[in-house]
Order: C-alpha cells, then structure tokens, then sequence
C-alpha cells in the first residue's frame, strides 16, 4: 500500500495539471473539476485491480473522462448563471457573449457525452486533448486505423446530433472572427 | 515716529500682498489632485437599481424618460467628474509601503460613475451632439489613464472601463455621425495626446516586483496569504512552509521572485505570440516547481494571472490602434467623398500580429481585421465601421 | 450536412482543447490530491495498528475502558454552555473586515475567481453600510451627535 500511495503520488506530479485541464474541459467548471480530481484519485487509490494495470495514465484518462461525462448526465439541466461564466469578466467580452460561447461548448459536449464508451475516449484524446492516433492506439490497446475509425464514429454521430436543423433552430451564426 | 509709520505701512502692504497671493489658491477650483473630486463624486452618486443605464450605452434599450431624469438628478456628480478629468495630476494618496496589502479606492464606484457618463454620452449621440458626445469618451478614457495607479485591480478597472469606450461608444458614435473634418481631426488630437503618457502596464509590473517584495518578510507574510489565497491546501501547505522558514527561506524566495517578475517583464515585451507563449509556459512551470522547490513558494502565492492580463493589455493597445486607424480613413473620407482604396501608411498596428490591419471596405463602411490569432480565444479580431447613409 | 456545419463542430472542439484552468487553481487541486493520498494513507495505517491491538484480549479490556472515559469527556463537553465551546472556525471564516478586504491582494484572489464582476462584488460588500442609514441628517441631529446624546446617536448612526 505504501507503494501505491508513492506510486499515486509520482504520478500526480507527473500527470496531475493535464488531468486536471481535461477535467475543467470537459466540465467547463475549475471547481467541479478539482472535486473530480479528488474523486480520481481516491477511486484509484482503492481500486483492486490498479497493480494489474499496464498503462496507468491510460487508464487514469478513461476514468477521468467517464467521471466528467456521469456528472455532466447526472446533473440537471439548469440555466447558466452569470457567475458560473469562468473567464475574466471585462466589458471588452460581455457577458451575453460569453453565456453564448458557454452554451455553445456545453451543446458540444453534451453531444460527445451520448457517444458510447471507446469511440468517445478516442474521440476526447484525440480533438480534446490534441494526442496522436498513435498515441491514442497505444493507450487504448487498439491499431492507429481502429482509433480513425473510433473517432470518425463520434464525428458523425456529433454531425447528426448537431446537424443542420439543430444549428438553424439555435438561431446561432458563429464566425470565426469577431463582429 | 516716521519709522514706525513707515513700518506700520510697509506691514500692512506685506499682508495684503500675502492675501492677494494666497486668496486664489484658497479659492482654487477645481484643485490640483483630481482623486479629490473623485472621492467626492463617489460619495454623491447613488445609482438607482430600476434604471438599467448599462442597457441604454450598450445600444440595448432607446432613450427614455427615467433614464433622462437620472441624468438630469445627477448633473452636477457628472460636472464633477469631467472636472476631475481634466486635472493633470491623481493621487488616490495609497499607501504603497504596505506592498500588497495597500488599501484600494473603492473601484466599484469608479464602473458605476462611468456607466453614468457613457450614458450621458450615449444622450448627447442621440441628441445628435456628437462634438460633446466623443467629448465624454475623451474624459472616460482620461479617468481611465487616472485610475490606473500602480496596483494590477487598478490596471485593470481602467482597462475595462477603456475596452467598454472603445467599443460601445467611440466605435458606435464614429459609425453614426456624419463625417466632419474638424471634429475628426480633434479627436485625432485628442486621442494623440495620450501618447504623451499612455495606458500602460509597465508601472503595475514594476510596482508588483517591489510589492511583493515587501509583502515577502516575516511580519507581513501571514496576512498576504491569509488574505490572498483561497482556504485549501494549497494556502495550508504555504503557510505550513512559512511557519517552518528560516531567513535564508525569505532571503531564497526573493531571489525566485526577482528571477520570475524578470521573465515576466522580458514576455511582456516580446511580440505577441512569443509573449503569449513564454507567460503560459512559466505558468505552467510554476505549478510544478511549487511542488517540489520551497523556494518557489511565496511566488506561487503572490504571482497574478499574468497570461490573462496580457492578453487584455494586447486587445486593449489593438482596438486603440484600431480606432486611430479608423479615424485617419473617416478623415480621407470626409475630405474626399470617398473611402480610400487603401489605409495611409505608417498606422498604428495590429499588436497580435505586429502588422498594419487589413483594410476591407464593405456595404455599410469597412473593416479593420487583425493579421494575428488572438491566441486565448482562438480568434481572428476584426473591427467593423460603418458610414451613415 | 455543410461544410460549413463540420466547420463550426471542429472550432468549437478546438476552442474545448484550448480552455487552460487558472495556475492557481491547478495547484490548489493538486494540492487537495497531495493531502488526501497523504491522509489517506495515514488513515489506513491507523486501521492497520488498531486491528493488531484489538486482537489482543489484554487491549480489547483497555480499548474498553478508553471507550468508557472518553464517553465521560464527551457527556461533560455536550454539557458545555454555548460560550464555553472550542472555537473551531479558522482565521478565514471569520468576516472580514472592509479593511481586509479592500486590499490589493485580497481584491486579486477576488479577479482570479470571477474577473472584474468579482471585484466590483467585494468592494460593494466592503462598503456596505452597517445597519439602517437614514435617509438625510439635519443639524439638530449632527449637533446633538457631537453632544453625546444617546438617544440622537442611536439615531444618526451611519
């Protein structure tokens, strides 16, 4: 056990900030991702099966990444207040716009969140955190050509999900330069 | 007996010279320390909760009779105020020897008399006063240059009462009026003159060096981290190391500072990209020494987001450079009849690229686009301009 | 579906892998792991030393009798009077003074956590008057103020 807990431990110093960043990305909230972090780490820290685990940050990064998307399921729909809006808040930016551009990654995510289980783990290293499909073929134990296919999967799924009636009905024109 | 009158004469003149001398100064109004009036205008207003005047300067709502009696009720707080902005010197008399711990004026008073003024100046737009209207936002931004003292919150409620100028109301009253040589060429002035002592960080990185310097000793140290991090281990593990430190662990964690703030202040000056880059990097480095390095302690604890400042300063000097930009081709304009197929040269640049803007012209007016990535919001920025019909 | 539409699917997925949390929020969680592993483990040791002793018969009568005092102790500290209770609340439950909370470093924290709105939020708090203002002061009131009557001062308290 003390093993574990140094093992933990060096692997937090190591992987602990990129956790953590995955976790704020994918619940757009710094403090519901400190308190998934905290729950990380406690599950793998009594987790049975950790020493059988090859690849601890692979399988860190899955859990990480269920963990966000069950709290993003379990929590109810509720509208976004001005204070959960996490960027600094200057006149520059207005608020309004940054309710839009909130609303706008939490559709996005709800939708990768109805992606089932190995395609929106591949879908998340790949386009969330930017890994390469080698990278992400090694951490999932699947071939580079597997992991395309895993991420095409969610791609589509998020086109139908996201397609061109849900953008009309949004009433929402997104440019990539700002008006 | 001569010289006694003589004396007794010669008193006399000497007092009513002192009078003379002095009665102007007594008199003196407004005074020569504009935080006085500031001060003041805090004081007097009172915003009232029912009337939205955010609404009305950001072009939400029209004109209406409450927002006009406001206005009217508060004539003589907004007298003040354009006072205060055109007194050269502000000295909000903080007590800089107190590092981080200096006490702040009260900055929510200075964005609620702003909101005032830019709904005044909002008013005169919509009279059709233009001349008086660009007037306000010249003394908005001069309240702006006033309030920037040298603590970072300080930097910062001047930049966002400038960044809301810039785009509500200059941008929008610029877009509307009809193009007169005389009034464009005054504010061109106007706006040139705050060149002669810009809106710059540079007094806020140097003052948080030495503030934090200051705040870095036995005595004060407890109080900085008491009251400047959040309860969680991360403020208990500071504080369990400053109950275990020596002197050489203050003397240390000085030097990592100086060595920090020194980065810091060399990012700040490189171009943007470079800038944006190494300010995450030490970010990020940061954390990761803190773990494992003591001396890297009271830096974690007192260094601000410098990233996220940064990136506003940059937005900040861009739209600025914009709006210079825009009037030189409203200027063009008004002189020709015509928009210009090309900006003039040597214009102020775009600051995330380091590179004139592009100049587009469009249906309603033209565009002023950036060549450089706003790197935080992954964003081209683009400043549109109308022409009235 | 578009271009335009994947387009608009790929920049809001950029803009996902761009969202940086604040350092200082980083730390404060790593943190937060760092104690619970640490304390965890403490915690388990423990259980480890304790299941040894309470197998011992010898121990399991002084667990016992461990048990019995400190039931005592705890009956006698339910019976404390309000006043009497151990202060448990740290320095920062406390509420802050305005003065504490008007300082740069204090308005700072306030930025990291909520941008400028936050600040405004603290200065307003810092300001707020204590007790019921009224709504204007005439002479009389002021006068009798600086005369020490009681009664004016409740009165004209701001």
């Amino acid at each position: 056990m003390q093993s574990r807990s140094h093992q933990l431990l060096e692997f937090l110093e190591r992987a602990g900030p990129s956790l953590y960043a995955l976790l704020t990305r994918l619940t757009l909230r710094e403090d519901v991702a400190e308190e998934l972090m905290q729950e990380l780490f406690i599950k793998l820290n009594g987790s049975k099966n950790l020493d059988k685990v090859n690849n601890l940050t692979a399988y860190a990064y899955r859990a990480a990444i269920n963990l966000a998307f069950d709290w993003r399921r379990s929590r109810k729909r509720t509208p976004l207040r001005l204070d959960q809006v996490h960027e600094p808040a200057s006149n520059d930016n207005s608020p309004l716009s940054k309710l839009i551009q909130t609303e706008e990654l939490e559709e996005i995510l709800n939708a990768i969140g109805r992606v089932n289980g190995p395609s929106r783990e591949a879908f998340v290293m790949r386009y969330i955190q930017q890994q390469s499909t080698d990278d992400i073929a090694e951490q999932l134990g699947k071939t580079p050509h597997q992991v395309r296919a895993l991420c095409s999967r969610a791609l589509n799924h998020l086109r139908d999900v996201l397609g061109p009636e849900q953008a009309q009905s949004s009433g929402k024109e997104t440019h990539n330069v700002e008006n | 007996m001569k010289t006694i009158k003589s004396r007794k004469i010669t008193t006399t003149i000497f007092a009513v010279l002192v009078l003379l001398v002095s009665a102007p100064s007594v008199f003196a109004y407004p005074p020569d320390n504009a935080a006085v009036l500031y001060y003041k205008a805090f004081m007097l207003y009172e915003p009232e909760n029912e009337i939205d005047l955010w609404d009305y300067w950001k072009g939400n709502i029209e004109l209406n009779e409450r927002i006009e009696e406001h206005l009217t009720k508060n004539r003589r707080v907004i007298d003040i105020v354009l006072n205060a902005t055109g007194v050269d010197q502000c000295d909000w008399g903080l007590d800089y020897s107190q590092g981080t711990e200096v006490l702040l004026p009260p900055h929510h008073k200075a964005r609620e008399i702003f909101a005032l003024l830019a709904a005044d100046a909002t008013m005169q737009a919509d009279r059709g006063d233009y001349r008086k209207a660009l007037g306000r936002c010249i003394s908005i931004y001069r309240m702006a240059r006033h309030l920037n003292e040298r603590p970072i919150i300080c930097y910062l409620v001047g930049t966002a009462i400038n960044a809301a100028t810039h785009k509500y109301l200059t941008t929008r009253f610029l877009s509307e009026m009809p193009q007169d040589t005389e009034i464009l060429t005054w504010l061109r002035d106007e706006l040139n003159e705050f060149d002669k002592q810009p809106f710059s960080i540079e007094l806020v990185l140097r003052w948080k060096r030495e503030a934090g310097i200051i705040s870095m000793s036995p005595e004060r140290i407890s109080d900085v981290v008491q009251s400047g991090l959040d309860d969680g281990p991360f403020k208990e593990k500071v504080l369990k190391r400053i109950l275990a430190a020596d002197e050489q662990f203050f003397d240390r964690n000085k030097a990592y500072w100086n060595k920090y703030m020194d980065a810091v202040q060399t990012a700040f000056d490189l171009p943007y990209p470079q800038g944006y880059t190494k300010l995450k990097k030490l970010d990020e480095e940061l954390t990761k020494e803190f773990s494992k390095n003591p001396d890297a302690t009271l830096t974690a604890a007192c260094a601000p987001p410098w990233k996220r400042i940064y990136v506003q300063s940059i937005g900040l000097g861009t739209r600025s450079n914009a709006i210079k930009t825009a009037i030189e081709i409203y200027i063009i304009k008004a002189k020709t009849g015509k928009l210009p197929d090309t900006p003039p040269a040597s214009l102020p640049k775009d600051l995330f690229s380091g590179e004139d803007f592009e100049y587009e012209k469009t249906k309603d007016g033209f565009v002023l686009r950036c060549q450089g990535k706003d790197l935080n919001k992954d964003k081209i920025h683009q400043y549109e301009f109308k022409i009235p019909k | 579906m578009s271009k335009i539409d994947e387009n608009e699917i790929r920049r809001r997925l950029k803009l996902l892998s761009q969202i940086e949390p604040a350092p200082e929020a980083a730390r404060r969680a790593i943190e937060r792991v760092r104690d619970t592993l640490a304390n965890e483990e403490k915690r388990r040791e423990s259980t480890r030393m304790w299941r040894t002793i309470l197998k011992s018969p010898i121990t399991k009568l002084a667990a016992a009798a461990v048990i019995i005092v400190a039931i005592g102790l705890l009956a006698l500290l339910v019976h404390r009077r309000p006043g009497e209770q151990a202060d448990t609340t740290t320095v920062s439950e406390v509420t802050k003074s305005p003065v504490e909370m008007m300082t740069a470093m204090s308005l700072e924290r306030a930025f990291r956590r909520g941008g400028i709105e936050a600040v405004e939020k603290q200065c307003k708090q810092a300001f707020k008057p204590i007790g019921p203002r009224p709504g204007s002061l005439s002479v009389e009131q002021i006068l009798a103020e600086f005369n020490g009557d009681g009664k004016s001062s409740e009165r004209t308290r701001l």
